[in-house]
């Protein structure tokens, strides 16, 4: 019966046209795409193809839908069903879906081969990289097309052919890219439409800052796995439900659960695609900026003397912070921690509960009399500023560790993190328990592991690269625009900063020496920020390092400012 | 011999019976099923060959049960409307049909050769099955029953749309079936029936009304079978109903008694007395 499903498949002329229409516009795409790499190497990255290669997802997914519908009906029309045994009937209905899931798995290796040739063609093989290749081409191509598959048996199933087309578009359409960008459209009346069209955009996300985030931190949501399942399981559900199977059906719907509650539940589910600025911003807007929503701002009453963290990342962020305070005789203490953090416990020093209070960000812990220290146990995840195995963008704005004094965290007026001029230097011994190298403005005393003194904390993971230049410490996206990752430009950049330095005969406090330069901005944050002993900024131009230099010295040497002040953004004298 | 037995066999679609509470056997021999549209045939023979279930027992055919998985390899069945493979030959299809049914590779070729012969598709043999005519698609779908020599044919409306011609050269290829199997086959076409069945099963709303040969069933119109001029019809004060018309003559059933040429009645006339219970 495997070749009479052979000579089925292959000599259905509708289905003859379509692989071969499909075929070539692949090729003919992707030798373009190759053509473009290679002869533009200096420009373009393997990164680059990979993100080509997204293009053809949905495409792939509509010609599965129509070879998988065009076997399914012709199979439907004869009444095989009626004809044979039920046995020999699901034997032939495998045989034929058997073909189109090698039809899928030579596309998957087609894509996966093209990668990776491109990769080594460019010798820039990565073990991290393939990873990510080789998990998109699961996700966004494989699971992809099986949903495809799935529809197309469904939808062969459906009586009249005029339903059946109608059918056929409104899968297109329900998870095609088009919801995405609708939701995208109407962002501004309503930010509830993205959370309906989330349920159903299981291709890749086509939206450009979605797409950046993968070179930065991000390759592949996991929980778009579960979404993905959860809509084959589905189907097969139904189908199921026809034959009257109730142990399939009752597995498949418990199947279907799973996968809801982890698309939608799991800690990392909180995380936004990329950490758009559009989400990102969004829920920061919509949670400040409704009335009622707590925003204090109100100058601590005692010092920080030290800060221990142990944080652990996995699905989420877990943390233990031990707080050692100058006065420990005071009745209660004002911290401010983002309120998507949930305190688990607040204990002192003997490991005794304290009584505490939350009221959004801001936390009021009332002293037992007995304490020299504060331990605060809290964990979750905080949407775009993700914290979780992909990687971490937590910039200290984010209050992501309990900050002493009442601070605001949103900037209504510039739609952004708040970012803060106050803070006094305190000593920082942090450990991260994550499955990738961390960054962090504090010098490393050993793996993930960090110790110093600064006035605030920025950590950072994901596929990022350090590089050391004339004492100046560069962490960047490895994938970015090749501007990011070109060590002429970074050279530049440093050279240009020294430059300015020398000039201007800055004061060696001002010096950018000994600095840490992060090149990968978090989300809804001012384009530059100069603190006193990092910055961070969206990218590197090939401009020689002028667009950092020039707004970097500009504001320390004209104004003369200390160096613990906050520079934000170009010449932005409100926030000193 | 073989014995197909049904016992107390209930349909209902939603809330609506198309069957009621059938019981019967048959032995070997080719059985006519006869009945008015709606009337469950097509229902009946679906669940004699399995694609409708049923309760355990309630449909058995030489003790194997219609429910079993391999009980659709064990029977030739042509339904209503059958299609083939569009691309398929006629050689191509019923090899598809022998493995489908789990025979023998090299029995394959025996069997498709002998069903091609005896439904006379030598001429057809490599033509693809989208460039069939419809007779010729039909005795294809004949063809398919007869692979394997099953003990149990079933087909439904075998020859409805089709020319009389053709519809003559399938009844000639059914009576030739092989006697040692239970054949059934439906029509609302009595024509279709008289000559190659040897008993006719009459079935009205769901229900046996009875099983039995067709010159019995005539015999349920004798004396209510009349034949009187067309202008008389007009003045007729009773039930009745007119079976054919023919120049100035018309033949007429009626249950009551009629002062009028009572004429030999036809299996039509009798089966139509048994539809309207007269």
């Amino acid at each position: 019966m495997l070749t009479d499903a052979i000579r089925l498949f292959f000599r259905n002329k509708l289905i003859n046209i379509i692989l071969i229409a499909a075929a070539l516009v692949v090729n003919i795409r992707m030798c373009q795409y190759s053509h473009n790499i290679m002869n533009y190497s200096d420009e373009c990255t393997s990164f680059d193809l990979l993100e080509a290669s997204f293009d053809f997802a949905f495409f792939l997914f509509v010609v599965i839908l129509l070879c998988s519908y065009t076997a399914c009906f012709s199979i439907q029309q004869a009444g095989i069903d009626e004809q044979i045994s039920f046995r020999s009937s699901l034997r032939f209905k495998a045989y034929m879906l058997s073909l189109i899931a090698i039809i899928i798995l030579c596309f998957c290796a087609a894509m996966l081969a093209w990668n990776i040739g491109t990769m080594a063609r460019l010798n820039r093989f990565d073990r991290e990289l393939l990873f990510v290749i080789i998990k998109s081409c699961l996700l966004y191509f494989f699971l992809y097309a099986v949903l495809a598959c799935a529809c197309g048996v469904l939808i062969s199933s459906i009586k009249g052919r005029n339903r059946s087309y109608a059918c056929l578009l409104l899968v297109c359409f329900v998870f095609g890219p088009l919801p995405e960008r609708i939701a995208d459209g109407c962002s501004t009346l309503t930010n509830h439409l993205s959370q309906i069209t989330d349920w159903f955009t299981v291709g890749p996300r086509q939206l450009f800052y979605a797409l950046t985030d993968t070179k930065v931190g991000i390759s592949t949501v996991p929980e778009l796995f579960a979404l993905t399942l959860l809509w084959i399981l589905a189907i097969c559900l139904i189908l199921a439900g026809k034959k009257r199977r109730w142990w399939l059906s009752l597995s498949l719907l418990a199947g279907i659960l799973v996968c809801a509650f982890f698309y939608s539940n799991a800690p990392w589910g909180n995380v936004c695609i990329g950490g758009s600025p559009k989400n990102a911003m969004s829920y920061l807007r919509e949670y400040y900026e409704l009335p009622g929503s707590p925003v204090r701002q109100e100058a601590a009453d005692f010092k920080v003397q030290r800060y221990d963290m142990k944080l652990k990342v996995r699905n989420n962020l877990s943390a233990t912070v031990h707080i050692y305070v100058d006065d420990t005789k005071k009745d209660s203490y004002h911290f401010t921690l983002y309120h998507q953090y949930h305190i688990k416990k607040v204990l002192d020093n003997q490991k005794n509960a304290l009584d505490y209070t939350v009221d959004g960000d801001y936390l009021t812990v009332k002293n037992n009399g007995a304490l020299s220290y504060i331990t605060i146990i809290y964990e979750g995840s905080a949407g775009g500023y993700y914290a979780y195995s992909e990687g971490i963008m937590l910039p200290s704005e984010l209050c992501f560790y309990p900050v002493a004094g009442w601070q605001k965290i949103y900037d209504e007026a510039n739609y952004s993190l708040a970012v803060r001029a106050n803070d006094e230097r305190v000593d920082f011994r942090i450990s991260v328990d994550a499955g990738r190298k961390v960054f962090c403005n504090l010098a490393a005393t050993s793996y993930n592991t960090f110790e110093g003194q600064a006035s605030s904390v920025t950590l950072l993971a994901g596929y990022l690269k350090e590089a050391v230049y004339h004492d100046v410490t560069i962490v960047y996206p490895d994938y970015a625009p090749p501007c990011s990752s070109d060590e002429a430009t970074i050279k530049a950049t440093v050279d240009s900063l020294y430059e300015i330095e020398k000039e201007h005969a800055a004061d060696a406090k001002y010096s950018v020496r000994g600095k840490t330069i992060f090149v990968s901005q978090p989300p809804a944050y001012p384009e530059y920020i100069f603190k006193d002993d990092h910055i961070q900024i969206p990218f590197l131009l090939p401009d020689g390092g002028k667009s950092i230099a020039e707004p970097y010295y500009t504001h320390f040497l004209d104004t003369g400012k200390n160096s613990s002040k906050i520079l934000r953004g170009t010449a932005d004298e409100s926030n000193e | 011999m073989n014995q197909l037995a049904i016992k107390n066999l209930n349909k209902k679609f939603g809330r609506h019976p198309i069957l009621k509470n059938l019981s019967f056997e048959l032995e070997d021999g080719i059985y006519g099923l006869l009945g008015p549209n709606g009337a469950g045939k097509t229902t009946l023979l679906k669940c004699l060959v399995g694609i409708y279930p049923t309760p355990t027992n309630t449909v058995t055919f030489n003790e194997m049960d219609a429910n079993k998985k391999t009980y659709r390899n064990t029977i030739g069945y042509l339904p209503q409307h059958y299609h083939a493979f569009q691309e398929f030959s006629v050689e191509e299809m019923l090899l598809f049909y022998c493995k489908a049914k789990g025979m023998k590779k090299t029995d394959m070729l025996n069997e498709v050769d002998n069903a091609i012969d005896k439904t006379n598709l030598e001429t057809e043999r490599h033509k693809k099955a989208a460039k069939l005519s419809g007779g010729m698609l039909r005795r294809l779908g004949i063809a398919q029953c007869l692979l394997g020599n099953p003990p149990f044919i079933v087909m439904d409306e075998p020859t409805v749309g089709l020319d009389v011609e053709e519809q003559i050269n399938i009844q000639t290829v059914i009576t030739n079936f092989p006697k040692a199997s239970v054949t059934i086959m439906s029509s609302h076409i009595v024509a279709d029936l008289e000559h190659s069945c040897d008993k006719i099963i009459v079935m009205n709303e769901g229900r046996i009304i009875t099983c039995d040969t067709a010159e019995n069933i005539a015999c349920h119109a004798q004396n209510k079978t009349y034949e009187i001029p067309q202008q008389e019809l007009s003045h007729l004060k009773c039930d009745y109903m007119v079976v054919k018309a023919k120049d100035k003559t018309v033949r007429i059933i009626s249950k009551n008694k009629l002062d009028a040429d009572v004429a030999a009645p036809t299996l039509e006339e009798g089966y139509l007395c048994l539809i309207k219970d007269w």
